[in-house]
């Protein structure tokens, strides 16, 4: 089935509405955005509420019309294709179950739409439900099932129709913690499985993190940054991303010595090193620097010293707060090796060089 | 300057470009477009026409051309002025104490812990299921010329009762219960931790109901004012009945027509009513509601903690005591007297009355029945289609569509009616004396009560549940019919009742459309009141209310056996 899957394609799309209240003005949702989803990719959008992640899904469904740009599913523009003739799957934050249908009336929904072969649907309804691991189920009612079993009914639906595009919205919002982390893992192994190509919203980093082939950061209806997860986290283009996503430190330097090719050398607490550089740092006149928690060490041999301000203890690590040179900064200790250190202590701390990364501070008035 | 202008241009042309994209996908969903259509020519036929024409011919005479003379005609040759006082001073006495009766009514039951509550607010259900002036005969009946407290217990004789007093009593009993559901609701969802945060801060109980609770619900108020206010100014029944020498718009523009067949100056009355109504309505939907301080976040609000201090509940308790054993006593009395031989000569008990109506209404409750019965689903079935329109779609026109549909509804009854007459009295359109005009009155009378149930229960469908259709691949039509209407079905059957039982009972839309060949129960009780027959009067009442209590019945029977498994799968 992979062999067939086709890409998407946003091409500098905008979506305005009108302004609350005053009806003359026009607020963009989503600006100037193109996306570029590869055959059999998972992408994921990611962003605060309101950043716009949820109109693009709209508009790659045919709920929302486009206010200017393209929207490619494979080789056709589909800005002006009703949502019942893109052949896309949707998965809804609700689930959207039928309520009035039981489960195999849901699945099968679809492929009766398409006119198919009696004896067809009940083969590949049946073939879905076994794959999601839900054949048992298939006289039941949507609400005599659990919230895990009501997302693979979902599923089940969205992908036997065979769509060209998966679109999930927020799709395990409402699933509780252990049960979310579990079904992330099922969803995306199923996406790879059928090699289907789906854009994923989602506002949780870890989720987005875990099962995508590329996240798009997204802030006020623009992306901030399109990258791996690993990318994103280790090197965010800006403040913003690199506070939104983790947990960032941001550390004034003392001097900044250069800056080429992707590296800087600056001095730090009055030690001299090189760390990695964000490419808006370019033109930029004031710098700061992002140290991730978990990337500063207690070690007796340390370049600086610090003061605990706070200690905290969470099970998976311990989390100091800590003052170097006047400056306030979290530190999180996996290795939880230092047990007898309290609040008040002065500690011999350094940092792992290169995972520093110099970012210039004024990039976020660029909105 | 300039550059702001060109700023301006650009900004109105991408709205018209996305007009002419929202046309253009239109235009793509073939099913969409044609229910939009249709539904338009409909309500433009039945909502809008009708009053147009109505407008049109008041100012035209026979011939077509425009002329004044039924201007001039009733401000001089008419006592048109003083019924215009006397209706909008009826208008707003009514209005204001039926809300005062409504808030107390409300307050007494949402608030404190007077017992019986389940009792009291089915007694106030009473006015709204029974026909319009039932209350307006047992005021006769019990306080008339030869009424059975007047003359038989207090020995006056002649007592007249025909005027503004008793008038103003009976709208202000069957019209307060509008205000006390409309106050209730407001009461249910104000959250009651704010009246306790004023409490806690100490103000006694006074200060808070002062200071909190009526500020809060004023919106409530208001809105109760205004449509009590419009409900008085357009009734028929009652006035027709009590008003005597206390001459008010609505029965003016009756008599124009029936007494003096004076069309044209009867429609120039009605539409004369139109306005104040109209504008009451107007300033209910689109300024009093917006200002409404409850917000609905889907939470359930707190516990209501209920006033228990005797020296509140007890006289609340009193108050609503005296009121439902007045409006009790009202419905003994028709259902008495239904049963006396000459009412006021031999007071002998028998079946006449009912022998006398099954003989010679057997026709009327037959037609009533079947109107009403052909009506109702009728009503159902439109007014989900628009409730669908209107909440899920967007078209452009959807603001007029909504207006349409509530236009029959807000404008009086005898406007409608006289606008039907002279709408469809001619080919093609030649409906006078038809079945069909008549149901298409009650129709489009009750739509928005179709429309706003309907909408109700589907603000409560997750949206997402159609959209997932719709991604499957199912057209607007087939969401429509697979999704849609079975998940609404259940909730709009108790919308069912209601317009079931105002279309049973309606008198002021239907009383020009009735005929020979197809007559109404109300329009039977209303002469009967005219000839004197009080017992039969009384009979076909109760035999009324008794076909709206059936019917109620067999709904709720048949909502329980057809969706009772479902419903409980939705809740």
């Amino acid at each position: 089935m992979s062999s067939n899957a086709v890409g998407v394609k946003i091409k500098n799309v905008s979506k305005t509405f009108p302004a609350y209240g005053n009806k003359s003005k026009e607020i963009y949702a989503v600006k100037n955005v193109s996306i570029d989803i590869e055959p059999g990719q998972l992408v994921t959008l990611l962003g605060p509420s309101g950043c716009g992640k949820t109109t693009i899904l709209r508009m790659i469904a045919g709920f929302l019309i486009p206010t200017s740009g393209e929207i490619y599913i494979g080789d056709k523009e589909v800005s002006k294709v009703p949502p019942n003739k893109r052949n896309v799957g949707m998965m809804f934050q609700s689930y959207a179950l039928f309520p009035h249908m039981n489960v195999y009336d849901n699945v099968a929904y679809g492929l009766k739409l398409k006119h198919m072969d009696k004896n067809e649907i009940k083969d590949r309804v049946e073939n879905i439900l076994s794959l999601m691991q839900i054949g048992d189920y298939k006289n039941n009612m949507p609400n005599e099932l659990s919230g895990g079993q009501q997302q693979r009914v979902a599923l089940a639906r969205a992908v036997v129709t065979e769509p060209s595009v998966l679109l999930f919205d927020e799709p395990l919002s409402n699933l509780d913690a252990k049960l979310r982390e579990y079904m992330r893992g099922e969803l995306r192994k199923i996406q790879q499985r059928v090699g289907i190509t789906s854009l994923y919203v989602t506002h949780d980093q870890s989720e987005a993190m875990a099962i995508s082939d590329k996240v798009i950061i997204m802030r006020h209806g623009m992306i901030e940054q399109v990258g791996t997860a690993m990318e994103i986290y280790s090197k965010p283009r800006n403040v913003f991303v690199a506070d939104f996503i983790g947990k960032a430190n941001f550390v004034k330097v003392d001097e900044v010595k250069d800056i080429s090719n992707g590296y800087a050398n600056i001095v730090l607490f009055g030690h001299e090193m090189n760390i990695t550089a964000a490419e808006n740092c370019k033109d930029a006149e004031s710098f700061t620097c992002m140290i991730r928690p978990e990337n500063i060490v207690i070690t007796p041999d340390g370049r600086f010293t610090a003061l605990v301000t706070a200690k905290a203890y969470f099970g998976q690590y311990v989390q100091y707060m800590l003052n170097i040179n006047g400056q306030d900064i979290e530190l999180m200790d996996f290795s939880q090796t230092n047990t007898n250190i309290s609040e008040g202590d002065k500690i011999r701390v350094d940092v792992m060089e290169s995972s520093l990364r110099l970012i210039a501070s004024d990039s976020k008035k660029e909105c | 300057m300039e550059a702001v202008a060109s700023v301006e241009k650009t900004k109105f042309s991408r709205r018209w470009d996305m007009k002419r994209k929202e046309f253009l996908m239109l235009l793509r969903q073939p099913g969409l477009l044609l229910a939009v259509l249709i539904v338009f020519a409909i309500l433009f036929l039945f909502c809008v026409y009708p009053l147009i024409r109505l407008f049109i011919s008041c100012l035209t005479d026979e011939s077509g051309n425009i002329n004044f003379n039924n201007i001039r005609y009733i401000f001089t040759k008419t006592d048109y002025f003083r019924a215009f006082w006397n209706s909008i001073k009826l208008g707003a006495f009514v209005g204001v104490f039926a809300t005062i009766v409504g808030y107390i009514y409300a307050f007494a039951i949402k608030r404190t812990a007077i017992p019986g509550k389940k009792f009291f607010n089915m007694m106030a259900m009473f006015p709204i299921l029974s026909p319009p002036f039932v209350i307006s005969l047992a005021v006769i009946l019990l306080f008339g010329r030869s009424g059975i407290i007047t003359k038989n217990i207090l020995g006056i004789e002649g007592n007249n009762i025909y005027g503004f007093t008793w008038l103003a009593i009976v709208q202000i009993l069957s019209l307060f219960p509008l205000s006390y559901l409309n106050i209730s609701g407001m009461l249910e969802s104000l959250d009651s931790s704010i009246e306790n945060a004023s409490r806690s801060l100490g103000a006694s109980r006074l200060k808070v109901f002062l200071t909190v609770t009526v500020p809060l619900s004023l919106p409530a108020i208001l809105s109760s004012l205004l449509i009590v206010f419009a409900k008085s100014l357009c009734d028929l029944g009652n006035p027709q009945v009590l008003a005597g020498d206390y001459n008010v718009l609505s029965v003016s523009a009756y008599l124009q027509i029936v007494g003096l067949y004076n069309l044209k100056t009867g429609s120039l009355i009605a539409l004369t009513i139109l306005l104040p109504c109209m504008l009451a309505y107007i300033i209910q939907n689109y300024w009093v509601s917006k200002r409404s301080y409850v917000t609905i976040t889907g939470k359930a609000t707190g516990q209501v903690e209920l006033i228990t201090e005797p020296h509140i509940v007890i006289p609340l308790f009193i108050i609503l005591v005296l009121l439902t054993a007045f409006t009790i006593l009202m419905y003994g009395t028709v259902i008495y007297v239904s049963f006396v031989k000459t009412w006021g000569v031999n007071w002998t008990l028998t079946l006449d009355s009912y022998k006398f109506i099954l003989k010679r209404g057997a026709n009327a409750i037959k037609d009533t029945l079947f109107l009403s019965a052909i009506s109702t689903p009728v009503t159902a079935q439109l007014g989900m289609l628009i409730s669908y329109l209107l909440i899920r779609k967007n078209f452009i026109g959807k603001k007029l569509m909504s207006i349409s549909t509530i236009l029959p509804f807000a404008v009086p009854g005898i406007a409608l009616g006289i606008g039907y007459i002279v709408s469809f009295n001619t080919k093609p359109l030649l409906l006078t004396g038809t079945a069909f005009i008549i149901i298409t009155a009650m129709v489009f009378r009750t739509l928005s009560i179709g429309v706003e149930t309907g909408s109700n229960s589907l603000r409560q469908v997750d949206p997402s549940i159609e959209e997932a259709a719709t991604v499957l691949g199912a057209s607007n039509v087939r969401v429509f019919f697979n999704i849609s209407l079975p998940i609404m079905k259940s909730a709009l059957f108790s919308g069912l009742v209601n317009t079931f039982v105002r279309s049973m009972t309606s008198i002021s839309a239907v009383i020009f459309l009735v005929s020979v060949n197809w007559n109404l129960l109300t329009v039977s009780i209303l002469s009967e009141i005219e000839s004197q027959r009080m017992s039969a009067a009384c009979a076909y009442c109760v035999a009324l209310m008794v076909l709206v209590v059936l019917a109620i019945a067999v709904l709720e029977l048949l909502v329980k056996q057809i969706f009772g498994r479902r419903r409980k799968i939705y809740e």
